[in-house]
């Protein structure tokens, strides 16, 4: 499969005729794309679970929040992504500021879990190994996560949080025949990726049930830097992701929540 | 708005139920305030200290502000115009009614099963860790949150940032947040007042500008942070076509295997290979294959965390910091049990070749040969080379080395060294008698597409240098050759390889020019004379 994408995009380098420059572009930006899944899947895959992840904290008054990942994608355009169609996070508040103790933070308990469907539809799972042509048997694709966030208020309507979350990922595949990799056989591969993120942001309510969050963070694991700029409504949270070392460094996002 | 038959029923029936306790006092006083100290009593001045038992009331005049101490450290600050009493008092549970006027709360946090509420003409509040103002109708919770409860039986939660308008629940409006912050303490001037609450905007102004700064210079901060590689561990990578026009995908890592060791490697990796005619023949097979340049130096000190903090760390230390070992390593790691390997080994402190004594500079000799695995690969150095199963060799100088350049400016070189094999002792010979190999090298500056690059690339005016040397990277194919006698002189062999394939390396600039960016450059970074 993976020669032949590689076959697929230099054939549309070659065979375009007059390829323009943005063409080019496109083309050069599809390469690294392909490059970096080559080299790591699990990493490249977890800028798309990063997207669905949410360590914001629960709003004054609420206890209980259900976060539903829309879109995401790695275009301007927020687009349905890897993890859309089965992924489902949710927060509990622990104990709210000052209640335990004058000037305690509030705690919140944050976890999500996503799989991708669009996984099993590449598989092949009646190849054979006397097939001519390699074949996925199997794939799975999917990814967890946790997380711990503290807040504090500066203002009545202003809060600091921060927090430290836990992100697990994970690519099993099977072919149904050992294919050449850089000189190796390969027939199975099984990838993990796990990542801590130390994060911290400031948190405005504005209006009526509405609040804009700016948060960054950074990722001990494997040294990932993010940055995050939200809008959240009452049911509606629509934010940016601010990732410098990928290839497109803003990613939008859409989210579906409520509180209780 | 009056009280509510119900609240006046409180007044009249509750006093009578008094659990003993400390009494509250009156704090602080300024201007007309008034204390009727039970239902019978008449109204006296009141002064601060005083004592205000159960069945209490206190009333501010047109010019009064005062603030009321209970015993677990909850305070109350009225407002001019403003008329309390106190319902109910005691250890586990304190009750205050609101007749009119406005005030101001903050409830630390309460013990278990103790309640603390205030009663207004329109419901009855109860808090915990709560800091909240509240008039005849209104409630607006700063911190923490207010539970409601209505006399028609509806409860309401005001949670932290919002207030109750006699209707609904709503967001604090900025004048009610202020007002709300501002210092309630009786006997503060009102200039004095307005100084600090302007003094408070101010400083909420600069908070908003700070965020606002932050946001709008996110641009910048993102465009740097993408040149930008992490502080400990570097990398960079990217995929391209190299001059053969095979798919190339280069991986460049710098990290530190330890505190006084600093080692780039940079990957190339191939999924076929199909070598396009050259200066020199290639032997080796057309199949997936992963080649490798690895470049340590092991300094005789521990160098900085942070490689920001390297310029004035070796500033400062230049005549003590020194490398002790310097390796740069070309592999072919096709075969992962046969890895082709040209290594220069060096050492600081060996024998200087030139018979002048130990020297304390770098002295390196080359190594060829085949490792067995990885692990030789990765523990590799001058003392166990040969062990190894790779041979030394050191360079013939007596042999006329050759050179060549690309014609019109076109980035290309080539270079052809002759290399004598080392005897056992590992001392200085003039190789005379010894057979000698040929590292041979072509070197090209390519872009993105494996096209030569040329001079005048580098050379025009309004060029971008960032999307130059993102479409800019090296390739230096290397053979091992014999040697052959061609009339009076020596030549490499071509049909001879050394180690039946060569080593293609193609190396990206991100990974320098990323680190150059956040480095301020030295002229003394490195002390070796080698």
């Amino acid at each position: 499969m993976r020669k032949a994408a590689l076959a697929v995009l230099l054939a549309a380098a070659v065979l375009l005729p007059g390829t323009s420059r943005a063409e080019d572009q496109f083309s050069s930006f599809a390469l690294q794309q392909v490059g970096k899944l080559i080299s790591n899947p699990p990493l490249f895959l977890y800028e798309f679970q990063r997207n669905m992840e949410s360590t914001t904290p629960i709003p004054p008054g609420k206890f209980i929040g259900v976060n539903y990942h829309f879109l995401g994608g790695i275009l301007i355009i927020p687009l349905p992504d890897i993890t859309t169609d089965y992924n489902i996070s949710g927060k509990v508040r622990l104990h709210p500021e000052g209640r335990l103790y004058p000037g305690l933070p509030q705690l919140d308990l944050d976890a999500g879990y996503w799989k991708s469907p669009l996984a099993h539809k590449l598989e092949h799972p009646d190849a054979s190994a006397t097939d001519s042509q390699t074949k996925l048997t199997s794939l799975n694709v999917g990814g967890q996560y946790m997380a711990a966030v503290m807040s504090s208020s500066v203002e009545p309507r202003v809060r600091l949080f921060w927090g430290y979350k836990v992100s697990r990922l994970h690519v099993d595949m099977g072919l149904n025949k050992p294919s050449d990799v850089f000189g190796t056989q390969v027939q199975s591969f099984s990838g993990r990726l796990r990542e801590d993120t130390f994060s911290a942001g400031i948190e405005h309510a504005y209006s009526d049930g509405k609040r804009w969050t700016m948060e960054g963070g950074y990722g001990l694991k494997n040294h990932l830097l993010s940055a995050k700029v939200a809008w959240s409504g009452t049911f509606l949270e629509l934010g940016f992701n601010i990732y410098p070392e990928s290839v497109f460094i803003m990613q939008p996002e859409v989210n579906f929540h409520v509180y209780f | 708005m009056k009280p509510s038959l119900a609240s006046l029923i409180s007044i009249l029936i509750l006093p009578s139920i008094v659990f003993a306790a400390d009494p509250v006092l009156l704090k602080n006083v300024s201007g007309t305030v008034e204390l009727k100290a039970g239902e019978q009593a008449a109204w006296t001045q009141a002064l601060p200290g005083a004592s205000v038992p159960s069945g209490s009331q206190v009333r501010t005049g047109a010019d009064g502000r005062a603030e009321l101490k209970f015993k677990n450290k909850t305070s109350v600050w009225l407002k001019p115009s403003t008329n309390v009493a106190l319902e109910q008092q005691g250890a586990k549970h304190n009750r205050i009614i609101l007749a009119n006027g406005s005030m101001k709360l903050r409830v630390p946090h309460l013990g278990f099963r103790e309640k603390f509420e205030v009663r207004t003409p329109v419901a009855v509040a109860s808090v915990r860790g709560t800091v909240f103002t509240v008039d005849d109708r209104n409630l607006q919770t700063l911190f923490g949150d207010v539970k409601m409860a209505f006399d028609d039986g509806r409860k309401l939660d005001v949670p932290q940032g919002t207030g109750f308008n006699g209707e609904k629940v709503s967001l604090l409006s900025r004048i009610e947040e202020e007002i709300g912050l501002e210092n309630w303490a009786p006997g503060i001037a009102d200039d004095q007042r307005r100084r600090e609450l302007q003094e408070f905007v101010n400083n909420r102004q600069q908070i908003r500008d700070f965020a606002h700064d932050a946001l709008a210079r996110n641009n910048e901060v993102i465009a740097s942070l993408a040149a930008a590689v992490k502080q400990n561990d570097f990398a960079a990578g990217r995929t391209l076509t190299d001059v053969h026009g095979n798919l190339v995908r280069v991986e460049q890592v710098l990290d530190r295997p330890n505190p006084s060791t600093i080692q780039v490697t940079n990957v190339t990796l191939r999924t076929s290979y199909n070598f396009t005619s050259g200066r020199y023949s290639y032997h080796g097979t057309p199949d997936s294959r992963i080649d490798a340049l690895i470049g340590k130096a092991v300094f005789n000190e521990n160098l900085p965390t942070q490689i920001s903090d390297f310029p004035g760390f070796f500033s400062s230390n230049k005549d003590s910091v020194k490398i002790d070992y310097a390796d740069l390593i070309a592999v072919n790691m096709s075969d992962p049990n046969h890895i082709a390997t040209v290594a220069f080994l060096g050492e600081r402190g060996n024998l200087d070749p030139r018979n002048l004594g130990y020297t304390d500079d770098i002295v390196s000799n080359l190594y060829v040969g085949n490792l067995n695995g990885r692990e030789e690969l990765s523990t590799l150095s001058k003392a166990n080379a040969v062990s190894f199963g790779l041979t030394g060799y050191q360079e013939n100088k007596l042999a006329k080395s050759n050179y060549g350049n690309g014609s019109n400016g076109q980035l290309y070189s080539f270079a052809e060294k002759p290399f004598t094999k080392l005897p056992n002792t590992q001392t200085w010979t003039n190789g005379t008698g010894a057979s000698n190999i040929w590292v041979c090298t072509e070197n090209y500056v390519i872009n993105n597409s494996g096209g030569i690059r040329n001079v005048s690339d580098y050379t025009s005016s309004g060029i971008n240098v960032s999307d130059l040397l993102g479409n800019s990277a090296a390739e230096s194919v290397v053979f091992v050759k014999g040697e052959k006698r061609i009339g009076n002189g020596l030549a490499p062999d071509n049909a001879n390889d050394i180690l039946g394939t060569n080593i293609d390396l193609v190396i990206i600039p991100d990974l320098f020019y990323a680190v150059a960016k956040t480095l301020a450059t030295s002229a003394d970074v490195f002390n070796t004379t080698h």
